[in-house]
């Protein structure tokens, strides 16, 4: 299913942003209401384009988000509408991790988060600290394109970070 | 209280009583004497007389707490047979309180596939509420293994199979993935029954619609399970 799967990740990803740099600037110049408006149209974009099943997921998250318009914003309102982001975010950043692997590939990455010496790694790599690991490990990054080894070092690729990003947070 | 010594305490020296009186058992403690109990207090066991349907005589049978298992609050069952292949569907609707970051039920079917003359399912079909799950040569098929839930992710239930393959888009792929990856750091357990809440009834309609979608189109699904 490649029907454009990209853009949708897009659109959420925009809309993501769009919602944070807006809990920034009520942190930032005290505003009372979010400002969602250019979010809500990115997910309407994105709703657009949707099948069936994602169209749910999408559907689900506009609801959520559209009960903050125009309500002020109290710190446990903030911090109810960063969870939404952090549980929306990171299911929308691991779709982009996975979204090109093939069916093989995409066995062996779940097998890959079952082992915590592994997710550390990555989560390290992130952080720029190097951790040892073996050498079949690093084979399978490798084959997963999370990493990439660039004169010698081993670099996080666009791929990891973002699964690095999911990593920490949970 | 009536109180029954055991047929030993009743005949040691001892406590040879006088009938009809009451036993008095006495501690001397320190030059004082104190109320108490021996040998011991007969060990309260309590017994539950239960007569099931088949049995001439009530069975008894000692309570036993049920822990950790998880149960699905109803349950819906189609059943699809389908002799030219040799092959038994089974779909069950499980109505969980959907407890992710969005307040709402989930109804759930799941499909369960038998081979002709197994009497246990060999794969499975759960629909999360996107995205659909093969779980591929199952080993364990009772009802109670199968959700290890993810209290604050989406509701993505994970059956104990040799493979799991993940079908329709990408966006309900890294889902799954997000839930294998919470459920494996946090050493997730099943949910207690007891800490399951209420919820918002359903839509209805929306179930039918996707249940007959099922139903319909099951054979597809037993081709390409086949072919994995």
């Amino acid at each position: 299913m490649s029907y454009k799967k990209d853009e949708l990740l897009n659109y959420l990803n925009a809309a993501l942003e769009q919602i944070e740099s807006s809990v920034k600037r009520v942190y930032g110049f005290r505003i009372e209401t979010l400002d969602l408006s250019p979010a809500l149209v990115s997910i309407e974009k994105a709703r657009n384009i949707a099948s069936p099943r994602d169209k749910a997921l999408v559907e689900e998250f506009e609801s959520e988000i559209k009960k903050f318009v125009g309500v002020r914003m109290t710190a446990e309102n903030i911090a109810e509408v960063k969870e939404i982001l952090r549980h929306f975010g990171s299911e929308v950043s691991m779709a982009k991790v996975v979204q090109d692997y093939s069916e093989d590939e995409y066995n062996s990455f779940l097998k890959l988060l079952e082992d915590p010496k592994t997710k550390d790694c990555i989560i390290s790599l992130q952080e720029e600290k190097a951790k040892p690991i073996s050498r079949e490990e690093l084979k399978i990054i490798l084959d997963l394109k999370i990493v990439e080894d660039r004169n010698g070092k081993i670099h996080l690729t666009e791929r990891g970070k973002c699964l690095a990003k999911v990593l920490r947070c949970l | 209280m009536k109180w029954q010594m055991s047929y030993r305490g009743r005949f040691h020296w001892a406590y040879r009583q006088r009938r009809g009186r009451r036993p008095d058992y006495f501690f001397r403690r320190g030059g004082k004497i104190v109320p108490g109990h021996f040998p011991k207090r007969p060990r309260r066991i309590i017994w539950i007389r239960d007569t099931h349907e088949t049995d001439v005589y009530p069975k008894t049978k000692a309570i036993s707490k049920a822990v950790g298992a998880e149960e699905a609050e109803e349950e819906i069952i189609h059943i699809v047979t389908d002799d030219q292949n040799d092959v038994r569907a089974i779909v069950k609707t499980y109505k969980w309180p959907h407890d992710g970051p969005w307040n709402k039920v989930d109804y759930e079917p799941v499909i369960w596939f038998y081979k002709k003359g197994f009497n246990r399912p060999s794969h499975a079909i759960s629909f999360s509420h996107y995205g659909y799950v093969y779980h591929i040569g199952l080993r364990s098929w009772d009802r109670n293994d199968f959700s290890p839930r993810f209290p604050n992710e989406f509701h993505t239930p994970v059956l104990r199979a040799n493979r799991t393959r993940i079908v329709d888009g990408t966006l309900s792929r890294g889902a799954y993935a997000y839930a294998i990856a919470s459920l494996h750091t946090r050493e997730q357990k099943p949910v207690e029954t007891s800490q399951v809440r209420e919820g918002f009834p359903p839509n209805s309609v929306e179930i039918s619609k996707e249940l007959t979608n099922i139903i319909q189109n099951w054979e597809e699904c037993w081709i390409e399970l086949q072919k994995g």
